[in-house]
């Protein structure tokens, strides 16, 4: 974990309203693992005024990347930071996803919760494995030839069927699983998404991992401003998660 | 800081000062509730003057639902509650923190007078605290903080009542939610209190009009950041001008220059808190730039800056 400044080599839009980033950092780059994330100062001055959040999609050498979508202030800002500027960031944050060794995993995107996951890919070693992507349609399906490339099992799902099937995330889930198991399913999207790919897997007792995101402040944990719910009390998504067992969320 | 002229050690500038009995080797200090070992990544946390853990309650406290901050122009709202592992656990917590080798100043919350004062004694017992900071001025608990802090009178029933438990430090941090924060800081100093801390949050809100709700789900919350520092400044000089104790200042601190605001007005030490979370070398930069303003300035003595404010 530290501050590092880093230098834009890219900043492009890759489809409407969402961007991805690429930074040379060579030391946040080795550090960061699949699920974690880093905290951008996206402008030099007070406004906005604290970092954001954002995970990391992919680390090779001095470079890592970020897919984000342009939703509010922060992201806005940091969509028009040009190539060759610094942008100061701080972590790499956060717990990551457990390491899927050889287990049969089952890996559920919705929309830009592909990111996390993204780092993630690469370490899967069984090819029994599943990744499940949905979005809205097909020119959201972000980095689709890369994946299609790592040689896992790969479907397709978006809401208006302009690519694979014509269903949610957790439909082709809860399909799937009608004909075959996991040792675990990972997910990331949508809450309404996860909470649903959560409540499938507990129905099929499968382990599940879910990639949380709040509004954030200090990212390290101190100032208890990010929590979500659990079975255990109040915890920080920016410490104690982001991943957390979806059996432990209380969604509501 | 201490520099080698020819192989003997000479000290340019002193740079400790003192909050009652405690010593600290700097005026920085980290503000409640905004600081945790983390920052041990960022920077040695043994350059600190002092640290002032999260608000310690004598039972876990959940504290309030999400949402429970929301950035502001220049500066955050948080309506944290006082989450919180209870004072049995903080007293085992206290270890790693005691390995610092810094005073710590435990901040203590309640919901009557009475939780303050087995609070106050409890730790005075552990031995673990160099000082207690009273959390008279929470604005986002039902019960206690806010409460009692804006009161004169029961300011000094509570700090009288505590000054007769403990032969700590006792620091009183005050709200800035009230009319006139020298009467409140008066009454806290006739009781007995070592030091006063200012400023806490101001109280404020935030409305998203999408979805025609507060954006916070305790509707209220502090304020903190740069966009208070004119208020917190203000309020520490009319309180400098008003009691006699030391006073640690605090309210949007970002960088050296407005912490040495802060000491001209009157602090003896200042307190950083929302900067941490933009900036987590901030404390440390602070403590560094203050000691190069005094070399600049020929100022032998950080204790000869302290509410040196000049007239107009």
């Amino acid at each position: 974990m530290r501050l590092e400044k880093t230098k834009i080599l890219e900043n492009k839009a890759v489809f409407k309203n969402h961007f991805l980033l690429t930074l040379n950092c060579p030391h946040i780059s080795k550090e960061v693992k699949p699920g974690q994330f880093i905290n951008i100062q996206v402008s030099d001055g007070l406004d906005p005024f604290l970092k954001r959040p954002m995970s990391v999609c992919f680390s090779k050498g001095k470079k890592i990347k970020i897919f984000y979508r342009v939703q509010g202030k922060g992201t806005k800002q940091l969509s028009k930071r040009r190539v060759g500027e610094q942008l100061n960031i701080a972590g790499p944050f956060g717990n990551g996803f457990s390491e899927p060794k050889n287990k049969k995993v089952c890996i559920v995107a919705g929309g830009c919760g592909i990111a996390p996951l993204m780092l993630l890919l690469p370490k899967i070693k069984n090819k029994h494995s599943l990744i499940i992507y949905g979005a809205k349609n097909k020119s959201q399906l972000f980095g689709k030839e890369w994946i299609q490339k790592i040689g896992i099992r790969f479907e397709i799902a978006t809401d208006d069927g302009s690519a694979g099937e014509k269903k949610s995330a957790p439909q082709v889930l809860a399909e799937v699983l009608k004909k075959g198991n996991f040792d675990s399913i990972i997910t990331c999207g949508p809450k309404i998404m996860m909470q649903k790919v959560s409540k499938i897997a507990s129905e099929k007792n499968i382990t599940c991992e879910v990639s949380l995101e709040e509004n954030m402040a200090c990212g390290v944990g101190a100032c208890l401003g990010c929590v979500v719910k659990t079975k255990s009390g109040f915890k920080t998504v920016c410490k104690d998660g982001p991943v957390f067992r979806g059996k432990e969320v209380q969604f509501d | 800081m201490a520099l080698s002229l020819g192989g003997k050690r000479c000290n340019l500038t002193n740079l400790s000062v003192k909050i009652g009995k405690i010593k600290m080797k700097n005026p920085v200090v980290t503000a409640s509730g905004t600081f945790n070992l983390e920052y041990s990544k960022f920077f040695d946390l043994r350059k600190l003057g002092a640290i002032i853990p999260k608000s310690v309650t004598l039972k876990p406290r959940d504290g309030n639902p999400p949402p429970r901050i929301y950035e502001t122009a220049a500066g955050m709202l948080n309506a944290i509650g006082l989450q919180n592992n209870g004072l049995k656990n903080f007293l085992k917590e206290l270890s790693e923190y005691q390995k610092l080798n810094i005073p710590i100043i435990a901040n203590i919350s309640g919901e009557t007078i009475d939780e303050y004062v087995e609070l106050a004694k409890r730790l005075t017992e552990s031995k673990k605290v160099h000082g207690l900071e009273i959390n008279i001025s929470c604005p986002n608990v039902k019960k206690g903080g806010l409460q009692f802090g804006t009161d004169p009178d029961v300011t000094f029933e509570i700090i009288s009542k505590i000054r007769k438990s403990t032969d700590l430090a006792i620091i009183t941090k005050l709200t800035p939610n009230v009319t006139d924060i020298t009467q409140i800081a008066k009454a806290a100093e006739r009781a007995g209190s070592d030091a006063l801390s200012l400023i806490n949050t101001l109280l404020g809100t935030a409305i998203d009009i999408k979805n025609r709700k507060f954006i916070l789900a305790n509707v209220t919350g502090g304020l903190s950041g740069p966009a208070i520092k004119p208020v917190a400044l203000r309020m520490v000089w009319q309180t400098h001008n008003t009691v006699k104790i030391p006073i640690i200042g605090m309210g949007g601190i970002l960088n050296a220059n407005d912490a040495i605001e802060f000491i001209l007005a009157g602090a003896t030490a200042v307190a950083i808190g929302t900067s941490n979370f933009v900036n987590p070398k901030v404390c440390e930069e602070i403590i560094d730039g203050i000691e190069k303003y005094l070399i600049e300035n020929n100022i032998m003595d950080i204790n000869k800056l302290i509410g040196s404010i000049k007239a107009s």
